[in-house]
């Protein structure tokens, strides 16, 4: 195994990978500082272009993408007071603050919180091997299945919004799957007569739909730039960073509850924030300055939205079930290399898993060091008028979309599926649990015919089966709790 | 006006999953178990919903809540409707004239006539940005796009 971790992070080191690599960090840090941006557009972006590379340029492209986004997008939370959606816990303190002259310290404690974070994430996939590879080889086809609809039900009952429309969102995810031909007899479902819906709907028009044209078409009808830059921005960051070495103890505590956090389905880098964020207030003593611009109230947000993203892939690696709509969209790319995560990937590919863990913390500590070195000049993105940048993503999106299609009728379904995200995201239905349950819903049709061809109906009597059911019903049961709780909050 | 769209979606989501559900009729067992499962449970889970929006809408209104003064849903869905529409335009563009002249063609259009900058620093960031997607999928991806129904024809 440890040659498997070498040989990964030399092949890492490869100019021409390195260079890949490099490339996918500064578009995630790019990225990260647009308020408005998420990792879900950004990998949407990139993933047309992933076809183009191996493996071994695809995995650390992607991962190098996703990583420094959760890092740089402190700065305009700190700065500007405007998050995304993965650090809006860092706000409550952050931007007080800044608000009081001490941005710059802000920002360095941020910064250092995360990259340590980050590293704690990929320490734990690297650990997470050899406890896993026993356990997925013992798991068949129904465990899959049971784990594929776990991993939806998670999604839509927790993804934010309201319950009924998570699951009706899921729901219309798994029919638009269904569009084509049938895995089983290769019957055409749903295609009336069009002969571009006859093969599956390809992810991209799909990724790039729901969640890039939404954003971009919100961002073009904001006037002007984002923000402006404060001056303050450069100073007192090696002060946060003293901060950060100093209350190390949380930082590990809050990088924990967040890769737990992060690992489960579902719950994503929001719910890990807010709850480290608490964790936070909880295990400090004194209390007062939260709320108000205490440096560790964006100490601990920080380290744990890093370690949840790492400790996110782990099912996704291992199972082949992702938990979130990045985690899915990595899926795809993974599928678009020639790997197919699950027990083959643990034994077969123990090379490509470490090759992530190398991406994971490499990328968050350079993401670390470029946001601390050059926070002013990164911070100028920010300053991209709305009116000029709309129109240059916008054309990206649809090149994409070309060039993975190759044909029109994917701009077609790019503009119908950019209409129903806009739509979904104007009336709070989750777009997660529509993209998630599309990308499972072939592998769901084919694992239960498998399962169904091998037990009949005894899978469904399997322990594990059963044990994975249950738990999906209490993740329900638990979303009936919390809807019902934040409805009569919302009624007193 | 945001309420109409959320009833239209839903009710939009309720004959979808209907005429879906409609046409698995005389598909074999196999290949239309998945879909018409979901299919049904689609149509149910969007019903409840109706239901309830329509509810707690009467109770609102009962209520006093909805305060129409303040809902600029109008303004914002005609500003939407106008960048789908540029949208439309661009996809049409590359239909008849290729991806490159119509990236041009819509960022010029965009930032001039929507975002009103001026005609001259317009055609500099859409030279830039044709360009640039000339550059990185013509030249470096060796990509051939498909050509445009006008030039196709004088050509």
């Amino acid at each position: 195994m440890l040659e498997a971790a070498l040989a990964a992070l030399l092949q890492l080191f490869t100019p021409y990978y390195f260079l890949i690599f490099l490339a996918g960090v500064i578009i995630g840090l790019v990225v990260g500082i647009i308020p408005g941006m998420s990792g879900t557009v950004a990998l949407a972006l990139v993933l047309p272009f992933t076809m183009e590379l191996d493996a071994g340029a695809a995995l650390p492209f992607v991962i190098g993408l996703v990583s420094p986004i959760l890092t740089s997008d402190s700065i305009p939370a700190i700065l500007i007071g405007t998050p995304g959606a993965a650090c809006a816990a860092t706000v409550v303190d952050g931007y007080p603050m800044a608000q009081r002259g001490q941005a710059g310290r802000a920002l360095g404690a941020a910064f250092t919180a995360s990259a340590i974070g980050g590293v704690f994430g990929a320490l734990l996939i690297a650990l997470s091997i050899p406890v896993l590879q026993p356990l997925v080889l013992l798991l068949g086809t129904p465990e899959f299945l049971a784990l594929s609809i776990l991993a939806i039900s998670a999604v839509a009952v927790l993804s934010g919004g309201n319950m009924l429309r998570g699951f009706a969102a899921a729901c219309v995810g798994l029919l638009i799957g269904m569009i084509g031909r049938d895995p089983i007899r290769f019957v055409e479902r749903w295609t009336f007569g069009v002969d571009y819906l006859i093969e599956p709907i390809h992810i991209i028009p799909v990724a790039l739909g729901l969640f890039a044209v939404p954003e971009i078409v919100d961002l073009s009808l904001r006037r002007g730039q984002i923000a402006a830059v404060p001056k303050e921005a450069m100073q007192g960051r090696r002060e946060g960073l003293r901060d950060t070495l100093k209350n190390w103890p949380l930082v590990l505590s809050a990088s924990g509850l967040g890769a737990f956090v992060g690992f489960l389905p579902g719950l994503g880098s929001t719910v890990s924030t807010w709850l480290s964020y608490s964790w936070t207030v909880i295990v400090s003593k004194s209390k007062g300055g939260f709320g108000h611009g205490d440096v560790r109230g964006v100490i601990g947000p920080e380290a744990a939205n890093n370690a949840g993203a790492g400790a996110a892939l782990i099912p996704t690696i291992a199972f082949g079930v992702p938990g979130s709509t990045i985690t899915a969209l990595v899926l795809v790319v993974f599928w678009t290399v020639g790997i197919t995560p699950g027990p083959k990937m643990l034994t077969e590919h123990v090379d490509m898993v470490f090759l992530i863990v190398w991406s994971v913390a490499i990328a968050n500590l350079l993401a670390a060091a470029v946001c601390y070195m050059l926070t002013d000049k990164l911070a100028l993105i920010t300053q991209i008028p709305n009116g000029i940048l709309a129109p240059i993503v916008l054309s990206v999106v649809v090149a994409g979309t070309l060039y993975s299609e190759g044909s029109l009728g994917g701009l077609v379904l790019l503009l119908l599926f950019g209409l129903l995200g806009w739509v979904m995201k104007r009336l709070t239905w989750p777009r997660p649990a529509l993209l998630l349950a599309f990308i499972l819903c072939p592998i769901i049709e084919r694992f239960y015919f498998q399962s169904t061809m091998m037990y009949d109906n005894a899978w469904l009597a399997r322990p594990a089966v059963i044990g994975i059911l249950v738990a999906a019903v209490g993740i329900i049961a638990m979303g009936v709790a919390l809807q019902r709780k934040a409805n009569v909050a919302a009624m007193s | 006006m945001n309420k109409i769209l959320n009833y239209s979606f839903t009710l939009l989501v309720i004959i979808a999953s209907t005429a879906g559900l409609l046409a698995t009729r005389g598909w074999p067992a196999a290949t239309a178990l998945f879909p018409r499962s979901v299919g049904t449970l689609t149509l149910l889970v969007a019903i409840v919903i109706l239901l309830r929006d329509v509810l707690d809408g009467r109770r609102e209104a009962r209520q006093g809540v909805a305060n129409a003064a303040t809902d600029d849903s109008a303004a914002i869905f005609a500003a939407v409707a106008l960048r789908f529409a540029w949208l439309v335009a661009f996809v049409a563009a590359i239909w008849s004239l290729g991806l490159v002249a119509a990236i041009f063609l819509f960022v010029l259009g965009f930032m001039a006539v929507q975002g009103q900058y001026p005609w001259r620093k317009s055609l500099i960031f859409a030279a830039a940005t044709a360009g640039m997607v000339y550059l990185i999928f013509n030249l470096a991806f060796k990509v051939v796009w498909p050509a445009g129904a006008l030039p196709a024809l004088w050509f």
